[in-house]
């Protein structure tokens, strides 16, 4: 007898009922997988490259200090890496300007980043927007 | 010698003292099942943690994922003719086939599960995307699943063989010992490689709490099921091994105490807990308890 069939029992004849049974589990999901690929295929996904939609999502003052999250999701169809956001607080004498890189960001996902500025954003206009991204 | 008392098997819960002639095809399909399961997480869960093949998995087209889910099959294939995890004499191609199929379709689901519970798959997750994902996942996955068999029983039965030659040390207090030390060692050994990397931070940062929850569950789910139901090794036989917590439950909640610990011993190690606050240190320690876990319960085998 052989090491592995001291390891693991004896020796099997013939593949069983139940063994077939996972077998065809199996293979329907392989084949559900390959079908989800193969509509992706030909419905041609790749068209529209990174675009960015940042949303303010709440201003929070915390301390002596204002936190802003902004949510960032990609609505292209590819996905783009060091994703730059851009935050700009104008005021009435100064501009603040506060960036972030996000490392990456996948067609339809979304993430949230804070800027935190001193002055009250409500005391001026607050612009946030993607600058730039890398192609992954 | 001294007398040992043999405990029933206990198998899904139920008492099984003779498996009778319906259930034992379904026990053992499902122990083998389980065994490719272990097998490729023990082999493919590095790759479960690492980013860039998250990413690869988002950003090929969907005609590149088809060709790597084709070439999956081909080395699962050879390795199933040269091992497999089923224990057939001789096999003929639609064995082969068979066995391979079921590798894959198991590196699949097992891929997908573990991509769900850390959170890289969700609801807001297009179905191609994931779907890319979990074909990336599955090909180191499934290799690991065709080799689970030969390497754990290989590695099962050197640790039983070797037991037997130390049989006359072998105290409760040493076996108790023996096991810690095997399940720390085999967590350090998959962790090790994971613990220094932003991927651990990074989940921590896409996983809210009751996710972590469920991350502990399954990592003791699979400490369970590796050493007490996969049948990598005779259950009856470590059932019977002396040790003070050697019962299934406290050794599994003992064995993934001590990945857990190994876990943050290892983030502490390389600085990623230096600025963490507790909280986020201890997210951090349950994130890499999973694969610690896995390692945790493979190096118990030999022991």
């Amino acid at each position: 007898m052989s090491d592995r069939d001291e390891g693991l029992g004896e020796p099997r004849s013939k593949p069983t009922a139940a063994e077939w049974t996972i077998g065809f589990i199996a293979a329907a999901v392989i084949a559900a997988v390959a079908a989800v690929l193969v509509v992706d295929w030909s419905a041609g996904r790749a068209g529209d490259p990174p675009m960015f939609e940042t949303t303010v999502k709440s201003v929070e003052k915390i301390g002596q200090l204002h936190h802003v999250e902004v949510e960032v999701r990609n609505i292209g169809d590819e996905a783009g890496a060091e994703v730059r956001v851009d935050a700009e607080l104008e005021l009435d004498t100064d501009t603040v300007e506060i960036d972030q890189t996000i490392a990456f960001l996948a067609p339809d996902e979304d993430t949230t980043v804070t800027f935190i500025f001193e002055d009250d954003p409500d005391d001026g206009d607050l612009s946030v927007e993607v600058s730039s991204y890398r192609e992954p | 010698m001294k007398a040992r008392r043999v405990r029933p098997r206990r198998r899904w819960g139920t008492v099984v003292a003779v498996p009778t002639a319906v259930a034992r095809p379904w026990n053992e399909a499902l122990d083998d099942a389980l065994r490719g399961i272990a097998g490729g997480l023990v082999f493919g869960v590095p790759l479960l943690y690492t980013m860039e093949v998250w990413w690869l998995g988002q950003t090929v087209s969907p005609s590149k994922a088809l060709i790597a889910l084709a070439l999956t099959f081909a080395p699962v294939a050879l390795l199933m003719t040269a091992i497999g995890f089923r224990r057939r004499p001789d096999v003929n191609v639609t064995e082969v086939v068979l066995d391979v199929v079921t590798a894959v379709g198991l590196g699949l689901v097992a891929v997908a599960f573990v991509l769900v519970i850390l959170q890289r798959i969700t609801l807001r997750t297009p179905l191609p995307i994931a779907t890319q994902m979990i074909v990336y996942e599955a090909a180191p996955f499934a290799l690991g699943a065709a080799v689970a068999g030969e390497v754990f029983g290989r590695a099962a039965n050197r640790g039983r063989l070797q037991r037997d030659d130390d049989e006359e040390e072998d105290t409760a207090k040493n076996a108790t010992l023996a096991d810690l030390a095997a399940t720390a060692m085999g967590a350090a050994f998959i962790a090790l490689s994971i613990a220094p990397t932003e991927e651990v931070p990074m989940l921590v940062t896409g996983i809210e709490q009751p996710w972590l929850l469920v991350l502990i569950a399954a990592s003791i789910l699979v400490t369970y099921l590796i050493v007490f139901s996969a049948g990598f090794t005779n259950e009856e036989a470590r059932l019977q091994h002396e040790g003070l917590i050697q019962r299934p439950v406290p050794e599994t909640l003992v064995a993934y105490l001590v990945s857990l610990v190994t876990s943050g011993a290892l983030l502490w190690f390389f600085e990623n807990l230096d600025t963490a606050a507790p909280t986020n240190a201890l997210a951090q320690a349950v994130v890499l308890s999973f694969p610690a876990s896995v390692g945790g319960a493979a190096g118990r085998l030999v022991v």
